[in-house]
């Protein structure tokens, strides 16, 4: 379907990009074969092409569209449902060296950033000038490109909305080389969260806001995840606006506590085990404000059914709070074989949705750990297994297939946090309307007729 | 019932704290000043004893007013009272100069079966400090102890294990005992709401020098310290080591060669 990568080509490309800037044969990395997709298979690329500005990449995808020749755009590599990965082989189109800060825009209180720039260093520049860049998928060394092309959230989403609500307008060049502006329309939203597979994306203009004056996180205990779920929905309807809403299922924070050694959150309460904890973050301009609202939050316990009410205000808890919750896909990876479903489902079916994966692998003997974003909707859903490969591999592919139908059942969405990519492929056409799905081919029939942008992603 | 005292210590977040390279002064500005960590697992194995014996918790700490701020974050995880000793004729002591003082306003307030330190401080690092009160309580001391598995309320003792690097250590002591706490066994407890609300309006005992009687002026502050620091400096830093990654071995062992002869 696509044509391989010539000698012609690669000197084609080099002369665009510069000699060093083009990696074929040997000289390509181990790495560029794979992102952080647990048990992902390897795929390497037919040449690398790391490229250093809007122009390049563009002649880049006009010489490929031309021959013909699939590419897969690449950030930091730490998705996790194989987006960056180049199944097709073809042309790894690499950014990560398009990682300058542009502007600050102190009038408009935007910054324009490349895509290579990592998350970490958006949030950083935001800070420096005062501000706050709020989407934080949890992987601060990802690219803002990554999340751009991902449409990523994280914890923060069910007050502050993800990437798309804060990007003001983009750069983005085309399969066939053509450089376009887009700024806050259609096309620019189809793009974000589109995985590299409508265009590619150059430059962000990223809106920014002001930062809370402080905040609290409160841990909020519970016998059970249906509790503690339900009470995220009445608190994320209450006045004080959580920015933060997660369940926390404690079978998670248990086995992620144990490999890491940072057991900060609640395991059992006198005596009984907690089911699962609600981590909730509650912002104002000062700390009477916040003392106004934790207060409230306790009028509301006895009707939430809540254990305790644990507050975590101090800069050193709240650092422990967040270092467990960002080990969480870190230290699943412990097990001899691991896998992540990571879906979006409405708050309202998250509970059933957690107690059928759970009940999947009970009968599977696969352990089921979950923490998901309450307000967004989004949920983790962690499968560990003590035996190897070959034997986890057709379980694990049962049970995603159960846990993805009952999510399109729930009325979630099997993308997640960190898109479809080609892990999620085969699950998506399952879980969209006819219609929905004819959307997305249409999409990218339109935008990419020859269909060499990330191919054997998401629809192709 | 038991005594116990916890001695704590509000010190910067050396997280988010820098040295200027010119001066070798810490750069405090917008630092904020945080309970001594190893000091909240200290806390941490006092309140487990009295949830399990029975015992008021007291907790003391000296430094500026604003260090009340720690004693009630501790005040709300389940410590009873709180002692600040606080004045400026305290200033620029050394742990000689502290140890004495600490003591000399302890005992104001209570004689004490147990005393609860963290191993050492975040900003200083001496671990001197619990040696000092040790003697001046005239308490046992154990050192590096990582688990209180044990107490016989009747017979005054304790089984206590310390960690060594070679193992553990389990040793038997009679109260009054000091311990300098590892962190091993005793996570930071989180308040609850509850306990924080309380905390905040709790009662804090002020100690300044005029509080203590019969208190040796010579012996606190400066005049009362030994130690001078005359300079403070930035560890010089090892340059970081180069990944050479040309695209080829072949490449890679040219530029090698390269770096050699330069």
């Amino acid at each position: 379907m696509f044509n391989k990568v010539s000698a012609d080509l690669i000197a084609r490309l080099r002369a665009i990009v510069g000699e060093k800037q083009v990696l074929e044969g040997d000289a390509i990395g181990a790495d560029y074969a794979h992102d952080e997709l647990p048990g992902g298979a390897a795929h390497m690329p037919e040449a690398v092409v790391v490229a250093n500005s809007t122009e390049a990449v563009a002649a880049v995808l006009k010489l490929c569209s031309e021959a013909g020749v699939a590419v897969t755009v690449r950030g930091a590599g730490t998705g996790r449902a194989g987006g960056s990965v180049p199944v097709n082989g073809g042309v790894v189109l690499s950014l990560k060296e398009m990682n300058n800060i542009v502007a600050f825009d102190e009038n408009a209180g935007t910054l324009t950033v490349q895509p290579g720039v990592l998350l970490q260093d958006v949030k950083a520049e935001a800070e420096k000038h005062g501000l706050y860049y709020p989407p934080d998928p949890g992987e601060k060394t990802a690219t803002i490109g990554g999340n751009a092309s991902t449409n990523a959230g994280g914890p923060c989403a069910v007050k502050y909305g993800s990437t798309r609500d804060y990007v003001a307008d983009a750069v983005v060049v085309l399969a066939d080389g053509s450089i376009s502006s887009l700024s806050e329309n259609s096309a620019l939203s189809a793009v974000l969260g589109s995985e590299g597979t409508l265009g590619v994306i150059t430059q962000l203009t990223l809106k920014l806001i002001e930062k809370p004056a402080c905040d609290v996180i409160l841990f909020l205990p519970f016998m059970d995840a249906e509790s503690c779920i339900n009470a995220a929905i009445k608190l994320r309807e209450s006045d004080f606006a959580p920015a933060i809403l997660e369940y926390l299922d404690t079978d998670m924070v248990e086995f992620s506590g144990n490999v890491t050694g940072n057991p900060i959150f609640p395991i059992e309460m006198d005596g009984e085990r907690v089911g699962a904890t609600l981590m909730l973050t509650i912002e104002g301009a000062n700390d009477d404000e916040l003392d106004e609202k934790m207060e409230a939050v306790a009028e509301l316990a006895e009707e939430l059914e809540c254990l305790d009410i644990l507050v975590v205000d101090t800069p050193t808890l709240k650092r422990d709070t967040w270092d467990a919750h960002d080990a969480f896909h870190t230290s699943t990876e412990t097990a001899k074989s691991e896998d992540e479903l990571n879906v979006n489902v409405p708050a309202e079916n998250m509970a059933e949705l957690v107690a059928f994966a759970k009940a999947q692998g009970e009968e599977k003997g696969l352990k089921v750990l979950t923490y998901g974003h309450v307000g967004s909707g989004g949920l983790h859903i962690h499968v560990l297994s003590d035996s190897g490969k070959a034997e986890f591999a057709p379980e694990m592919a049962e049970l995603a297939g159960a846990v993805y139908a009952k999510c399109a059942e729930l009325g979630g969405s099997i993308d997640g946090e960190y898109g479809v990519g080609y892990a999620k492929k085969a699950y998506l056409k399952a879980a969209l309307s006819e219609e929905q799905y004819a959307k997305l081919t249409a999409e990218k029939a339109a935008f990419d007729p020859k269909g060499i942008l990330n191919p054997g992603k998401i629809t192709v | 019932m038991l005594k116990i005292l916890v001695c704590v210590k509000q010190v910067p977040d050396v997280d988010q704290m820098r040295m200027d390279p010119a001066t070798g002064n810490l750069i405090r500005a917008g630092v904020p000043a945080i309970l001594n960590p190893l000091d909240a697992n200290a806390l941490s194995a006092a309140v487990k004893v009295k949830e399990t014996y029975g015992a008021e918790i007291t907790l003391i700490t000296m430094g500026p007013p604003n260090a009340e701020a720690v004693l009630r974050e501790c005040l709300a995880v389940g410590a009873d009272k709180a002692i600040l000793v606080t004045d400026r004729a305290f200033g620029n002591a050394d742990t000689l100069a502290t140890s004495y003082s600490i003591v000399s306003a302890a005992k104001q307030v209570d004689k004490f079966d147990l005393i609860f330190c963290g191993k050492e401080t975040l900003d200083g690092a001496t671990g001197q400090m619990g040696s000092q009160l040790a003697e001046r309580f005239d308490a046992a001391q154990v050192t590096s102890a990582s688990l209180i598995k044990e107490i016989d309320l009747e017979k005054n003792s304790l089984v206590v294990e310390r960690e060594l690097e070679t193992g553990i250590e389990t040793l038997e002591v009679q109260m009054p005992c000091l311990f300098t706490m590892e962190k091993t066994n005793y996570p930071v407890r989180i308040p609850n709401l509850k306990g924080k609300l309380a905390a905040k309006k709790a009662p804090v005992l002020t100690f300044t020098a005029n509080d203590i009687p019969d208190l040796d002026r010579n012996r606190i502050g400066d005049p009362g310290s030994p130690t001078k620091v005359p300079r403070m400096f930035p560890p010089v830093m090892p340059e970081p080591g180069v990944i050479l990654n040309e695209g080829s071995v072949e490449a890679n062992v040219e530029k090698l060669l390269q770096l050699i002869a330069e």
